[in-house]
């Protein structure tokens, strides 16, 4: 299970999912998937959001290992 | 954006090409009393037609707020889709053949017709399927 803390960075920069959509040149859709954590992105998008969010990679997906 | 745009204008000619094509065949299924042909025919155009206007004005959209139709994700979705369908259209083209005695065909064309709409309709489903799933990943082809 993948959790993100995309929706807590992204209100902390006062950016709409529409924008950080635009920034990283991908779909609304796409990053409201990614915010609920029902799509793994390549590690080329998560570096571009983690980017745009001044985070890391790490920081940004937490993955709950699977028992 | 100007490849996207293009992309949109060249899926809205064939989009509506298409239709039109079909209402010439509920005009010609409708001329030859073929009615049950001309009420499945027309209703397919016109639920087509409601999903291409809503297709396009969405992208269409999208592209006017300066964001992407394309990204990663629809193109995984896409590939997804287009393997499934492939897989699927070989079963129901195999269906197909199997009651083409009980199927009142009019000729080799049309049962070639009714072949490539299957195909169609299975890749739109098969899309439309994928395009809600949420472990893509996990798919297996």
């Amino acid at each position: 299970m993948m959790k993100t803390r995309i929706k807590e960075l992204r209100a902390r920069y006062n950016l709409t999912q529409e924008e950080l959509a635009e920034k990283a040149g991908v779909r609304r859709e796409t990053i409201s998937f990614l915010e609920q954590g029902k799509y793994n992105p390549s590690l080329k998008l998560a570096h571009n959001v983690a980017k745009i969010l001044k985070t890391t990679v790490d920081e940004l997906f937490i993955f709950d290992d699977e028992k | 954006m100007k490849k996207d745009k293009k992309n949109l204008i060249l899926i809205a000619v064939i989009g509506a090409a298409v239709i039109f094509s079909f209402c010439l065949y509920v005009m010609s299924s409708f001329m030859q009393d073929q009615i049950h042909i001309t009420i499945g025919s027309g209703i397919i155009s016109v639920i087509s037609t409601i999903l291409l206007i809503i297709f396009l004005k969405n992208n269409f959209l999208e592209i006017k707020k300066g964001l992407v139709i394309k990204d990663e994700r629809t193109n995984k979705i896409m590939m997804i889709a287009f393997a499934k369908a492939y897989l699927l259209s070989i079963w129901f083209i195999l269906l197909l053949s199997f009651f083409s005695e009980s199927i009142p065909f009019r000729d080799v064309s049309q049962a070639l017709n009714y072949a490539i709409l299957g195909m169609v309709v299975l890749f739109g489903l098969c899309w439309l399927w994928y395009n809600r799933k949420e472990d893509l990943d996990k798919v297996m082809i």
